[in-house]
């Protein structure tokens, strides 16, 4: 089979990747390899939108249906990457089909980790594809007891629009507070606040103890405080874990080659923003320009109606001011370090994230020139 | 009133979402938006509203004043 670029991966940072090589004037073969059903489309909405129902699967697409092959993209769909001959520069398909390449970009993303012994249970899901929101979707009717375990923001966001549409939502977590590296512990604290008053039972700094099954279903779940948990339906949202078993080496060493590119989650993209940028990269590279530099990247969420945007990482420790009313839903937050502003929140105020953004982004490149130095 | 959106094409991530809500005002097709047309003013702002990385700038044309972000 042809040559040219081989992006092995069908997510947003394939997607961004094939039409940046497109629009740059690339005139070569360009072939998606992707494990799934699908061209490439949008995973933030399959948690809210497309779970409440309001979207559907042809709704979430990145681009037209017709697009790829205007663009003579080819879409290899259904058939996931599963070995590597860096020599013969072949990637080989879990079918066994072997595709060469010239460039090849890594972007096989993640999929969501799983609960031990919960797989064998039919109402056990995971959320991570189309296939698996459009599943989740089938299963929540009103009065339904789903437990969901994890409160990242996929939890926190299942949670939410599971409560919408009618079900009894109990939300439990590991930690004492959830989303850790995104949250200062007071906004987390907040955010907890919110899914309660919206009727959201959150249990936090308790694990699962023991699972209590009858044949394929799972029926409660045994809290490691004690407590038993009875449920219809379950979503496992404990985080993801990185699509590389199939390389033969390890990503860091490959992408040392100069034809062998990363992005997406492989690559430690782990947001939207992060991840479209990365694909773009690896195109500009492929290109020979010049990569554009790695922007001061967000992450936004929409709960109960309510819509959070986040920049920056906080700590434990770090200092926090808000500025309008935690209780109407409506403020903003600057987390700062020793004084620099280092993360905020913009909740029901997106009007303040360009301010926000340029005021951690300075700091920010200030330390890395620093760092540099 | 008359509303005129532009792009911030530093903050613009290329998510879509002005597309979704204006079609006729907004394009995605390169690496950022692009502003194609007009709408009516609650549409511009609805469609500045929703997106995700606050890169739609609204200005009135009337005034000149900036009225959102």
């Amino acid at each position: 089979m042809s040559a040219g670029v081989v992006i092995a991966g069908g997510g947003l940072s394939a997607q961004r990747c094939a039409e940046t090589l497109r629009q740059g004037g690339f005139a070569g073969p360009i072939t998606i390899v992707s494990s799934e059903a699908h061209a490439p489309y949008d995973r933030p909405p399959l948690s809210k939108a497309l779970l409440a129902g309001t979207k559907n699967a042809g709704d979430v697409a990145l681009r037209p249906a017709d697009w790829h092959a205007d663009q003579e993209i080819e879409l290899l769909l259904g058939d996931a990457a599963g070995g590597l001959d860096v020599e013969r520069r072949k990637l080989i398909l879990e079918s066994g089909a072997e595709i060469g390449y010239e460039h090849l970009v890594i972007a096989t993303g993640s999929r969501a980790r799983e609960l031990p012994g919960g797989s064998r249970y039919e109402n056990v899901h995971t959320l991570r594809t189309l296939d698996d929101a459009l599943r989740l979707r089938d299963v929540l009717e009103p009065g339904k007891r789903l437990v969901v375990l994890g409160a990242g923001l996929i939890g926190q966001e299942v949670a939410a629009t599971a409560k919408g549409r009618g079900a009894d939502v109990t939300l439990i977590e590991a930690e004492a507070l959830p989303l850790a590296r995104a949250l200062h512990p007071e906004l987390a604290q907040w955010l907890v606040d919110l899914q309660r008053e919206e009727g959201v039972e959150v249990k936090l700094g308790v694990r699962v103890a023991e699972l209590i099954g009858e044949g394929d279903r799972l029926q409660a779940l045994i809290l490691d405080d004690g407590s038993r948990v009875e449920l219809d339906e379950m979503l496992v949202a404990i985080g993801v874990t990185a699509n590389s078993e199939w390389l033969p080496q390890p990503i860091e060493v490959l992408t040392e080659r100069p034809e062998i590119y990363s992005a997406g989650d492989v690559a430690g993209g782990d947001h939207w923003e992060l991840a479209a940028h990365q694909g773009k990269a690896a195109a500009h590279e492929i290109l020979g320009q010049e990569p554009a530099p790695v922007p001061f990247t967000g992450w936004w969420s929409d709960v109960h109606g309510v819509r959070m945007q986040g920049l920056g990482q906080p700590a434990a420790g770090d200092q926090i001011v808000f500025e309008g009313s935690r209780d109407e839903r409506d403020f903003h937050a600057l987390v700062s370090r020793d004084g620099v502003p280092v993360a905020a929140l913009a909740v029901g105020q997106p009007r303040e994230i360009p301010r926000l953004r340029k005021l951690i982004a300075e700091h920010s490149s200030t330390e890395q020139t620093k760092e540099a130095e | 009133m008359t509303l005129v959106p532009t792009i911030d094409e530093v903050a613009c991530a290329a998510h879509g979402d002005c597309v979704e809500v204006a079609p006729q005002v907004f394009l995605l097709s390169g690496q950022v938006a692009e502003v194609i047309g007009t709408g009516p003013d609650d549409l511009i702002l609805a469609a500045a509203e929703a997106c995700p990385s606050v890169a739609i700038v609204v200005t009135d044309s009337a005034t000149g004043d900036q009225v959102y972000p």
